[in-house]
């Protein structure tokens, strides 16, 4: 009910008509550019003219006062041969209609401009060639009359096309259809900080509009930017879970403590992206995402800001880069209503860790049983013995029969999406509002997402205020199934512990539990009787202000308030294995988030001459407030009602608050100089309250500047292959903060117990010179245009991280094993090539292709005091990427013994390694050995448009990059463990002498083979995949017109449809350590598109 | 226009010009300066060193996996987990598979010496000196206990060679960031702790603390330790006197016949032979890796005992302590599972029972150990203390001199103390092999374990090279 009032508050306010705007002037024998200029500013109009027709420097006296806008011009133009038109908030300067004079050797031509899909072009320029003062515009339907010579040509020109000659001779009437420049320079840049157009960017950074891309089945910003920009990576070790959190990294890991996620600005804000699972059962699996409470139908563009130049106005935690989320404005015309629906279904989208079925599995077992008597000296016929009497207790065979967990605990999940949003404006004031609604189950029981979203933006402006408000609302459930090592986890149970002779049901068909395996866990149980979820309502508002102080100062203010409540509950009931111990138990959290940032600047313009400054000053505060409460009760009654107030014994209540502050000071100036040269520096000055009094505050800088060379005199020759070329560099320093928020402070914990007292302990120990990790960035560019249809664009970087936070490891015998401290260096560098082509452009047919690559190598240049040190299944040492994978080195397996073999790699006398070959894992020393992120990865997309048909893919690929199977010492243990499932793999197993393979012998109890971690288990990412289809069809306007219907449109879309890997046990884009989280899916869906 | 600007700089100000504004706190935390004011501050400090001891790292759980999975009296499933990788010694230098024994120690060595330190920089405001005292004393045995640990996880039994091998570094005073402090011998780090405990005892209070040590605990912690010393005449002593001591306070008594298994119960916490036992409760405790948990049939059914000790047990139905097993199946085989940690019934794991770490009965038998050793006097009043543990588990029992032999004490302790950590140590430290074949053994389990194993020590963890390149590591282990 508040929001329908605030919609009709906003409606009623900015009806003013363009002509009842009044205008006011007071010019004495001025230039008439001048006049123009301040009836644009008061105005806000576009102004539409040739300067052949209008001569702006013909000086006039204009002294008005309130007068309409129509008087106005009316008076400027009184004496000349122009008249004007009002349309779309622009106005238009048109030649007056002239009645040829007869006698002369002159024609009269008429024809009409379009655009290739045969829209009329207003406001075209139609000049005679070599007579530049002879020209008119085109009209309100594209139609322009022309006196010329009998031979002339036409030159036909308009903003953003191509120009085109049209020879007149022996024709009177022309139908001309003007190509668009596919030169993507006229793209906009949004920082934040100000627009840019991408010519005169001097930056590096990747704009992404989502309109084409709407129609993926994605519920996620993360999931939209995904292989559609180049230099982005999502991070290895994170769930497909629905609602489950996308991690994004910018070109290269370049922080080891700090965050290396990249910063979100919405609209200008910056936006946080916290992991909002407060239980662990999501934290293994990358948690679940506060960025996911954004509706991806409600945004306009995505920009990705790499480079120095770009982030660095973002200073602190711009180090990671800057994804900047522009969300969809108003726009000028009568009300708009758009309804879009999609439905889907989903998939795994590759294959996951196929295992052996029942009796194969047994059959590999009783194999283990007979090798394992038949070491230990047994006659074979012993052995055989020993395996039949043993079998069932590793492999029975179930009266009822092999279990299918796969079937049970798996599904095809489900999508559903729709979305309603309005719009309208004029030329002063617009308004959209959308409302969403999205819902999705995951692939396994109990997993699900479910979010509404709603939104409204207006703005309005008058005279030299403009001021918006923004609000938006949103409501997330996740149902969010335990991932990672949980025995509850669908994923982790089914493929590691639950065998197909664990039963799912006993014989009666109650559920059977409480069996060796899994712990006694039955998944299928716990999903059934236990209970989860977490909501989370966002709610976030703005304001926005601006004021011209006067035509080119403009003063601004935006105060963003962005609060969200999230509930997380977990109930285990005392039917199930976890909730038995407590005879049912209810765990909930509740976290109250609330942000403030207010940001204030003070932005100049002016051009002189072909010089152009602009400059920003501004002051900005970020204040963050955490709290959260937590209660747990036990002893339910009956599990019909799981929450807390049926529970009858309270066990634990917890509060916690956290709070952190920033305060920035931010300066930058741009310069150009003739649309051929631009430069621009900024600083930024940021005091955190993460860091001590005395090194709180950080200066950040950043230089860059680009040389449009295809502006200059002497590259006009090459205009028509070269159309563009722009050499851009930039360097600057970008700043990160520790992620904890106290970590400077040596303290004692007061929220330790023990036996119900008190029990502090020293649990930080402070660094009081913790400061600012510092990331230096380089980037050097090249934008090529040819033929104006190709655009080019190529990216070197180098990014240095220094003052690199990291633990540095202590002796453990001191007490602590690590200190938060500022010693290390990272390397990044990396290329970027980005090839945008329309291949084809007619009036029924288009194809566009854009490709992206990118490469990154990472290096560690220095660590604290130690030159390396294991991390995980990774080692950091000075020389080497972060990411390399530390292992002993598998060697094969003795195709006279089964036996496995691995390098013993010593290290010799000239520093490299020894490789005898040893069958003792334990003689054999781990090594540094592949680095997992690939060598290059990136996309290919082509769109197709062909009349009312269009078709978009985009092929996603990846090569060079490794990933380790963390289930192998499990699944491929070679009989280590006997009670756990086993991987089809094992089938290339060696079973008699000569047998080549590279799966060793399979004994029970082996102790050397898979158990032991080695390079056996690092795979190759490499791949393609068809990572999106679009498939549309557009409903022909003349049938749409009889039933009212702007557009109508339904499509097929999907994701991952098709995959290509090297490797097929799991899916390509699991990458790094591989544990047990959702890999991606695969969606298929149809949608419908209504607009009105 | 006035309103406009007015409008602007009020968002603009909205929030500056407080100047706190980067004052934030933590809310579970107090900077380190702030820690020790008061006499009550410290006794919170003391509590704080319990709270890190009872981690399943430490005395939550991995002591005593180390000290009864090792053994033969107790043995793991298939599963993985600490039960697991200590049966099967699976003790590497990059990865113990012991729970925190190397860090966890260290860490509350730390903090006790940030207690020692700030009574001696008289940073307390004095009040009650007595207390104060009492509660330097119980740090100083927390350390003792510390210390002992390290040195027989990580040092060769003292017996073996008089000590003269290495043992763990010895923490002696508050060890700074940068120090990387050397192995002492496993003879000096006995010397460090028996003068830290005489010194202890002298100090402590006697008044019973739950959950924590008294001068009782430390006392019985000094006998364990002079035995493990090899000083049996002080270990008799302090054992015979302890219990003469504890008799004589009305606070301490075995647990009697008909009452030892319901001892055991959960609420029978902190029960009249009770020293110190580490104190669990449902919103504190290591949980699902707690020590009892894992034992649990309920929960995670990591470790049962072996065929060899319910045998034993079984053939003597009248011994009470027979009780505490129960039976139930395990991968198609029946197994005993030990009852002594429990939960509220038979059928819950338990996660708020307590873990004992020392109790009058073990002094009992230390007693008997010592007294054996000895001979003579000792010898009578020591196979008097057998006794009474011998009739108490089955009054119809006896042991006679004859039989008094050091082996009937071993496995008298045995029966007694089994899932509280010794057996392991036992049998080290007196030389012994450890036996573990048939059974319900795991095939590929180390059956003949003794002192001269490379494994019956732990190996010095790998990162401690990179810190100390000349540490020696423990014969047979290699330094990564």
């Amino acid at each position: 009910m508040k929001t329908l009032l605030l919609l009709g508050v906003l409606l009623f306010g900015f009806t003013v008509s363009a002509q009842s705007q009044k205008v006011s002037l007071d010019f004495k024998n001025e230039r008439v550019e001048k006049v123009l200029a301040s009836i644009k500013s008061q105005t806000g109009m576009s102004l539409v003219f040739s300067d052949q027709l209008v001569d702006v420097n013909r000086k006039v006296t204009m002294q008005l006062k309130d007068a309409t806008l129509k008087e106005a011009l009316t008076k400027l133009l009184s004496g000349t041969n122009l008249t004007f038109e009002i349309r779309n908030n622009k106005i238009y300067f048109i030649e007056k209609k002239t009645v040829s004079q007869p006698g002369s050797k002159k024609k009269r031509v008429t024809g009409v401009v379009k655009d290739a899909m045969g829209e009329p072009l207003i406001g075209a320029n139609v000049v005679e060639k070599g007579r530049s003062t002879n020209g008119v515009i085109t009209d309100f339907n594209g139609k322009f009359t022309l006196e010329v010579d009998e031979s002339a040509s036409l030159v036909v020109s308009y903003i953003g096309y191509l120009a085109q000659d049209v020879p007149t001779k022996g024709k009177g009437d022309f139908h001309i259809t003007l190509k668009e420049d596919a030169n993507t320079l006229d793209e906009v840049v949004v920082t934040g900080y100000g627009d840019f157009k991408k010519a005169t960017y001097t930056g590096s950074a990747s704009v992404l509009t989502t309109e084409k891309l709407e129609a993926l089945p994605v519920v996620s910003v993360g999931q939209m930017i995904e292989s559609n920009i180049p230099g982005i990576s999502v991070v290895a070790g994170t769930s497909s879970q629905p609602g489950a959190k996308t991690t994004l990294r910018v070109r290269g890991v370049a922080s080891m403590n700090a965050s290396t996620e990249p910063l979100y600005v919405l609209d200008g804000v910056p936006i946080p992206s916290y992991d909002l699972s407060n239980f662990t059962s999501m934290s293994d699996a990358g948690g679940m995402g506060f960025i996911e409470t954004l509706n991806p139908a409600d945004i306009e563009s995505i920009t990705v800001l790499k480079d120095a130049a770009s982030a660095s106005l973002y200073g602190a935690k711009g180090a990671n880069g800057v994804v900047l989320i522009t969300t969809k404005k108003g726009k000028e015309g009568k009300l708009r209503v758009n309804m879009a629906a999609k439905y889907g279904i989903t998939d795994f989208a590759y294959t996951y860790r196929p295992l052996m079925g029942g009796e194969e599995r047994r059959e590999l077992i009783h194999e283990g049983l007979v090798n394992f008597q038949l070491d230990k000296g047994a006659s074979e016929q012993e052995a055989q013995r020993y395996a039949d009497a043993n079998i069932d207790q590793y492999a029975k065979r179930l009266p009822q029969g092999y279990s299918d967990w796969e079937s049970a605990l798996f599904k095809k999940g489900y999508q559903q999406d729709y979305n309603l949003s309005a719009s309208a404006g004029n030329q002063n004031s617009s308004f959209i509002g959308s409302l969403g609604y999205t819902k999705q189950t995951g692939v396994s029981l109990n997993s699900e997402m479910e979010r509404f979203t709603g939104r409204v933006d207006a703005s309005n402006k008058y005279k030299r205020v403009e001021f918006g408000m923004n609000a938006s609302f949103s409501w997330t459930k996740n149902v969010h199934l335990p991932e990672g090592k949980f025995y509850g986890s669908a994923i982790y149970a089914s493929k590691v512990n639950l065998t197909p002779s664990t039963p799912i049901y006993n014989e009666d068909g109650t559920y059977a539990s409480g069996y060796r395996e899994n712990n006694g866990y039955n998944p299928v149980l716990e999903a059934e009787v236990n209970d989860y979820y977490a909501r989370t309502v966002r709610a976030m508002g703005t304001a926005k202000i601006a004021y011209n102080v006067w035509d080119n100062l403009k003063v601004s203010s935006v105060f963003t308030v962005d609060y969200s409540l999230t509930k997380d509950f977990f109930f285990q009931s005392p039917e199930g294995r976890d909730g038995a111990t407590y005879q049912g138990r209810g765990r909930m959290q509740m976290t109250d988030r609330m942000r403030y940032t207010s940001q204030n600047n003070l932005t100049y313009s002016k051009t002189f001459g072909r010089h152009s400054v602009s400059a920003v000053a501004a002051f900005e505060v970020m204040k963050y407030d955490y709290e959260d409460l937590y209660a747990a009760k036990k002893t339910y009654g009956q599990d019909i009602n799981t929450s807390l107030g049926n529970a009858a014994d309270p066990i634990d209540a917890d509060q916690l608050l956290q709070e952190d502050a920033l305060m920035s000071y931010v300066a930058s100036v741009n310069y150009s100089y003739g649309d051929k040269y631009y430069a621009s520096f900024s600083f930024r000055r940021d005091g955190s309250s993460r860091l001590s009094p005395d090194t709180r505050w950080g200066n950040f800088w950043s230089l860059s500047g680009s040389w449009r060379l295809s502006q200059e005199k002497f590259m006009q020759p090459l205009k028509s292959v070269l159309s563009d070329l722009k050499l851009r560099a930039s360097y600057g320093v970008n700043g990160n903060l520790p992620s904890s928020y106290y970590g400077y402070q040596s303290t004692y914990t007061t929220g330790a117990f023990y036996n119900g007292k008190p029990s502090p302990w020293e649990s930080t120990l402070g660094n009081e010179e913790l400061t600012w990790e510092k990331n230096y960035a380089l980037n050097l560019g090249l934008d090529i245009g040819l033929f104006s249809r190709v655009n080019v664009s190529l990216d070197w970087y180098t990014r240095t991280t220094k003052d690199l936070l990291m633990s540095k490891q202590l002796n453990s015998i001191s007490g602590f094993s690590s200190l938060l401290t500022n010693v290390g260096q990272m390397r990044n560098t990396g290329v970027e090539l980005e090839v945008r082509s329309n291949n084809i452009k007619t009036k029924d047919f288009s194809w566009t292709t854009a490709f992206n690559l990118s490469h990154n190598k990472n290096k560690i240049l220095k660590l604290a005091d130690l030159p390396w040190f294991v991390d995980g299944r990774y080692v950091r040492k000075e020389g080497y990427p972060f990411n390399t994978i530390y292992l002993r080195e598998f060697a094969g397996v003795d195709p006279e013994t089964g036996s496995a073999l691995y390098y013993d790699n010593r290290q010799d006398e000239n520093g490299g390694y020894t490789k005898n070959t040893v069958t003792d894992p334990g003689k054999a020393n781990p090594i540094p050995l592949k680095d997992i992120t690939p060598t290059i990865s990136g996309g290919f997309m082509n769109t197709f448009n062909y009349k009312f048909i269009d078709l978009s893919f985009n092929l996603s690929y990846s090569f060079g990059g490794y990933s380790y199977d963390n289930a192998s010492y499990i699944l491929q243990d070679d009989g280590y463990s006997v009670i756990s499932n086993k991987s089809t793999e094992q089938r290339r197993r060696w079973q008699k002498p000569g047998d080549i393979t590279d799966v060793p012998r399979f004994v029970y109890g082996n102790k050397k083979g898979g158990n032991y971690n080695s390079s056996r288990a690092i795979h190759s990412t490499d791949h393609i995949r068809l990572k999106s289809l679009i498939l549309g069809v557009n409903a022909p306007k003349a049938w749409l017109q009889k039933l009212g219907i702007g557009n109508a449109r339904v499509y097929f879309s999907g994701t991952n449809l098709l995959t290509w890997a090297a490797y097929d046990q799991y899916d390509p884009e699991m990458s790094g350590v591989v544990g047990f989280y959702t890999p991606p899916l695969k969606t298929y869906a149809f949608g419908l598109e209504l607009k009105f | 226009m006035k309103k406009i600007l007015f409008i602007l700089g009020f968002v603009s100000l909205l929030v500056v010009g407080c100047g706190d504004f980067f004052d934030t706190a933590p809310s579970n935390k107090i900077p380190t300066t702030m820690a020790f004011r008061t006499v009550t501050d410290v006794d919170n400090a003391v509590n704080g060193l319990y709270d890190l001891i009872s981690g399943s790292g430490y005395y939550g759980a991995a002591m005593f996996a180390y000290g009864d999975m090792k053994g033969d009296d107790m043995q793991s499933s298939e599963e993985s987990g600490v039960c697991n990788t200590c049966y099967m010694f699976n003790h590497r230098p990059n990865s113990l598979n012991a729970g925190s024994l190397w860090g966890r120690p260290f860490y509350i060595l730390r903090e006790a010496w940030n207690i020692l330190n700030a009574i001696a920089e008289g940073k307390i405001e004095s009040g009650d000196e007595k207390k104060l005292n009492a509660l330097k004393g119980e740090t100083m045995a927390v350390i003792a206990l510390c210390q002992f640990d390290l040195t027989r996880c990580f040092g060769y039994p003292y017996t073996k060679d008089n000590g003269a091998s290495l043992g763990a570094p010895l923490i002696d005073h508050l060890v700074g960031i940068h120090e990387n402090p050397p192995r002492s011998t496993v003879a000096q780090a006995y010397d460090f702790m028996i003068e830290m405990l005489e010194e202890a005892v002298t100090l402590m209070s006697e008044e019973k603390n739950n959950g924590r040590m008294n001068r009782y605990a430390a006392r019985a912690l000094l006998a364990r330790v002079y035995l493990y010393h090899n000083d049996n005449r002080k270990a008799f002593d302090m054992a015979d006197q302890l219990i003469k001591d504890a008799d004589a306070s009305g606070s301490y008594a075995l647990y009697p016949h008909e009452k030892y298994v319901a001892a055991w119960s959960v609420e029978a916490k902190f029960g009249s032979e009770s020293f110190f036992e580490i104190a669990n409760s449902v919103d504190d405790t290591p949980g699902r890796d707690s020590w009892g948990y894992l034992l649990n049939w309920y929960g995670y059914q990591k470790g049962f005992v072996t065929q060899k000790y319910a045998e034993q047990m079984l053939a003597d139905p009248g011994d009470v302590r027979g009780q505490l097993l129960e039976e139930n199946k395990y991968a198609g085989k029946t197994v005993w599972w030990l009852y002594k940690l429990r939960g509220t019934d038979l059928k819950t794991a338990p996660l708020e029972c307590n873990n004992v770490v020392l109790r009058l009965s073990e002094v009992y038998l230390i007693a008997a150990e010592a007294g054996c050793k000895l001979g003579g006097d000792a010898a009578v009043q020591g196979l008097g203390y057998l006794n009474e543990i011998v009739k108490r588990g089955n009054p119809d029992n006896e042991v006679t001199m004859a039989d008094y032999t050091l082996d009937r004490v071993l496995d008298e302790r045995s029966k007694e103390l089994v899932g509280e950590g010794h057996r392991f140590f036992d049998l080290l430290r007196n030389g012994k092999t450890i036996i573990r074949k048939g059974g319900y053994h795991l095939p590929s389990v180390d059956e003949e374990v003794d002192w001269d194993f490379y494994k019956c020590v732990l190996p010095i963890p790998e990162d401690q090279f990179i810190f100390s390149p000349e540490m020696e590591q423990n014969p047979g282990y290699p330094k990564n």
